[in-house]
């Protein structure tokens, strides 16, 4: 059973349209990226599928009554916005919103999501230090931990690694693969090509509020496609060690 | 542009001592007065015609018990400019008007003669005949004070043991021994429980101090339109228990000045009290 | 817990320590004996009729405005929010004081409450609308600067033309507020609409906290939004509203006690909830108690007393902004 189905979904800002008649599948097991240039779409696209903003067509999501919808995909917005200094545990247990009952205190089941995702996002010296103290890099690990601790079948998230460091970058999209390994899915949108490549099942390539492309790495980022969407240049090559992407020039 | 403003201003000056000079030694004819108190008198006294103006506050039945009498004349507000334009040849006012305008007045070359409010009960017969000597009506206002005393001598019964009273006005405010208020209210044989408590010259008193204290009754004024917190503290409930079986006394507008009004206050005060019965 | 228990026993030791507190000069225990089992005489009046619901109202009131500060800074996520600094007080007060100088106050029982959450409601949208859901520091203090400078000129306004000689001098008593010689009617008249506003504000708990991530994760955690704007907006303008209506506007209440809280509770806006409402009742209740023991004889104003204490943090507060925005 596919865990997201959009058909035709558009929606306006202004008189002008982002996403245009868009349609897309998601099954258990994959890491959907979302690729596309800037204003291509790529936000209002998993807002949308989300039902957080007006559009028109189908989504299975915005479909879902809220707190249904909030127990089967979690969200992980590109602005990393903490408004209070609640330490970094505090901040991943909001995660646990959806599955509290009115009134409920979390339980030890909570606890454990939280701990599981703070180690998982590597944060467990900085469990109990102020969420705003951090460093940016930090933060994006402490809300990608939120999102894990929701524990959902689906994520989406737009631009999780973005400011991250390498090696925490590399180790945020294992653990999206590894979720993926469970049996969940995960959408996310991504400007590092390089990234999307050696680890997304599959990529999304949004172009004018379209889908241009949709497929495995190998056969969207094409060098038409790229021309036409990016209007670079690449050198991309599967090597012993998995695809290598490498933009080199901008075309002119 | 300076001598645009002064030529009018000079010429009424001129236009107005003149006047005065004339009529310095006969008896005023164009009599104008500006305070709530002398107004009174001055109705009581004055020769048909004789007086022009008084005070807007005389026609407000809350402040005035001659209000009706008051709206037969034109009204003055305390301005320099609207009184002279009535070109009195007489001023009354109180001492406590505006010094400037009273001033003003002078300079203008107007007669303003300010009336000292009688201290007390027995003062007020003077200040009867003092207005009646500035109107020249000597003869009305000898009769009025007699009156006046007379009838304040039945009337006049202290009672060193009778009931305490307290007065109790918006905000708090209460009246202490030396004023005029308080010497009616031991004149019809209460006594003033501000005394006992020692509040100093007319100050207030904490709402919960005079419960305390429990008097057998509170005088209280009348209430103005529209609605105010500090005459909203006269509602309190917790006042409805001590003001005795008849409610607060509502002390009226024959309460403000040393007028003849006042003995109607201390009749109908002195009634309050004997129904009271003994202290 | 141990917050609220601490706080808890504050605020009755304050409560008592305010039914102590008074001119008429009574022993500590004759006055309690006589407000549990006094039979009519002068102590119990003054105890029960006067200090008891002046105390209650002290409760009632700092609850209310504790609970609105932290309620509306969750909300904005901006901690220079409060119902005093962005003119929801004033606005209040202007319903109130429209009410009993047209009559309307007189028209039914609830009727002045009513006007003055009238006020504060149209305060608040206002804000909200100005401000936007993100509610940036500086837009709303901006808004609130407008709103109050407005509202408080009307104030003195209706008082000045109300035929009421004693009126015009009330405008302290509506901007600065005061529980002088309040009664139980007070009391009746005031709780029926803090109560819903605090049942309001209490079912926002969880929607704040997960406001800390913003208005779309929240969203995407399941919050409903618009019904969480709706508690905020209505619980808000009715415990404002209530309390302003019989204790004139105290400022700075629902912006001191939420600071000084936030670090207690590891700043989660859910749970800074009932600590604000317990810390606002004692802070009004300790401020009430101050006006009596300092200057006995002037009904000093509460808001005199919170200004000497918000004033300085609201600076400080706002120089701390200043810094995180360079």
């Amino acid at each position: 059973m596919s865990l997201l189905r959009v058909q035709n979904l558009s929606a306006r800002r202004g008189l002008r349209a982002v996403l245009d008649r868009v349609g897309f599948t998601v099954e258990p097991g994959e890491v959907v990226g979302l690729v596309g240039r800037n204003g291509a779409g790529k936000t209002t696209l998993l807002r949308a599928a989300l039902g957080l903003l007006p559009a028109s067509g189908e989504s299975s999501l915005a479909a879902m009554p809220p707190a249904a919808r909030a127990r089967h995909a979690a969200w992980m917005p590109q602005s990393r916005e903490i408004a209070w200094p609640v330490t970094v545990e505090t901040l991943v247990m909001l995660g646990r919103i959806p599955h509290l009952a009115a009134g409920a205190r979390p339980g030890d089941a909570d606890r454990a999501a939280v701990a599981a995702a703070l180690r998982r996002m590597d944060l467990d010296d900085l469990a109990h230090r102020p969420a705003t103290e951090l460093s940016g890099g930090e933060q994006a690990r402490a809300l990608i931990a939120r999102v894990l601790a929701q524990d959902t079948p689906l994520i989406l998230a737009d631009e999780p690694v973005a400011g991250l460091d390498p090696g925490h970058q590399m180790a945020a999209m294992e653990e999206f693969r590894r979720l993926a390994a469970e049996g969940r899915a995960v959408v996310v949108s991504l400007h590092d090509l390089g990234l999307a490549v050696r680890h997304c099942s599959r990529l999304l390539l949004l172009h004018d509020g379209r889908i241009a492309a949709d497929g495995p790495p190998r056969a969207v980022l094409t060098a038409d496609n790229l021309a036409r969407a990016f209007g670079i240049a690449a050198h991309f090559v599967d090597t012993a060690r998995g695809p290598v992407f490498q933009p080199l020039e901008a075309l002119p | 542009m300076i001598a645009f403003l002064t030529r009018p201003l000079a010429t009424l000056a001129a236009l107005a001592l003149s006047a005065g000079a004339v009529l310095a030694d006969a008896a005023p004819s164009r009599v104008v007065s500006m305070n709530l108190c002398t107004d009174q008198i001055a109705l009581m006294l004055a020769a048909p015609g004789q007086l022009v103006s008084v005070s807007d506050i005389a026609s407000d039945p809350l402040t005035s018990p001659m209000w009706r009498e008051a709206r037969a004349l034109p009204p003055n507000h305390g301005s320099a400019e609207e009184i002279f334009l009535l070109s009195p040849d007489l001023v009354l006012a109180g001492v406590w008007s505006d010094p400037t305008t009273v001033d003003l007045l002078r300079r203008l070359g107007l007669r303003v003669e300010q009336v000292p409010a009688p201290a007390g009960l027995d003062d007020i017969p003077d200040g009867i005949r003092r207005i009646g000597a500035l109107l020249g009506r000597e003869a009305e206002a000898e009769t009025l004070a007699a009156s006046f005393d007379t009838r304040l001598a039945a009337l006049r019964d202290p009672d060193p043991d009778g009931p305490e009273a307290v007065f109790y006005y918006p905000n708090g405010y209460t009246l202490t021994p030396g004023s005029l208020s308080d010497e009616v209210l031991t004149a019809a044989g209460f006594r003033n429980l501000a005394a006992r408590l020692d509040i100093p010259g007319n100050g207030q008193i904490a709402l919960e101090t005079l419960v305390a204290a429990g008097p057998g009754m509170i005088l209280t004024t009348g209430r103005y339109p529209g609605a105010s917190r500090s005459e909203a503290l006269l509602d309190h409930p917790a006042l409805r228990s001590v003001e005795g079986p008849e409610g607060p006394f509502v002390t009226g507008n024959e309460w403000i000045c040393g007028t003849p009004a006042i003995l109607d206050a201390l009749e109908s005060l002195s009634a309050r009290r004997d129904r009271m019965g003994a202290g | 817990m141990r917050l609220l228990s601490v706080l808890s026993v504050l605020v009755a030791a304050l409560f008592l320590l305010s039914l102590l507190t008074g001119p008429a000069g009574f022993g500590p225990g004759e006055s309690l004996a006589a407000l549990v089992s006094g039979r009519g005489e002068a102590v119990t009046l003054v105890m029960r009729e006067i200090r008891l619901p002046r105390a209650i109202l002290g409760v009632m009131v700092g609850a209310s405005l504790g609970l609105s500060g932290a309620a509306l800074q969750g909300y904005l996520r901006n901690p220079l929010a409060e119902p005093g600094l962005i003119g929801i007080s004033s606005s209040a007060a202007l319903g109130a004081v429209i009410a009993l100088q047209t009559g309307f106050a007189a028209s039914f029982a609830l009727a002045l409450p009513v006007a003055a959450l009238g006020g504060a409601l149209f305060a608040v949208l206002l804000v909200f609308a100005l401000a936007g859901p993100r509610g940036g520091s500086l837009t709303v203090i901006l808004a609130g600067i407008a709103i109050s400078a407005l509202a408080g000129a009307l104030l003195s306004l209706v008082l000045n033309l109300s035929p009421n000689p004693f009126a015009v001098s009330e405008t302290v008593f509506w901007m600065m507020g005061s529980l002088a010689d309040r009664s139980f009617t007070h009391v009746w008249i005031a709780l029926p609409f803090m109560a819903a506003g605090w049942i309001a504000l209490g079912l926002t708990a969880r929607g704040l906290d997960a406001l800390t991530l913003g208005e779309d994760a929240a969203g995407a955690l399941g919050i409903p939004l618009s019904r969480l704007r709706l508690l905020a907006i209505l619980g808000t303008a009715a415990a404002t509203g209530a309390a302003t209506a019989v204790a004139g506007a105290i400022g700075f209440v629902g912006l001191v006690v939420p600071h000084i809280l936030r670090p207690f509770v590891q700043s989660r806006p859910g749970a800074l909830l009932p600590a604000s409402a317990l810390g606002g009742a004692a802070l009004v209740l300790a401020a009430d108690i101050a006006v009596r023991l300092v200057l006995p004889d002037r009904d000093l104003k509460l808001g005199v007393v919170m200004a000497f204490v918000g004033a300085p943090l609201f600076l400080h507060l706002i120089y701390r902004t200043r810094r995180q925005m360079a």
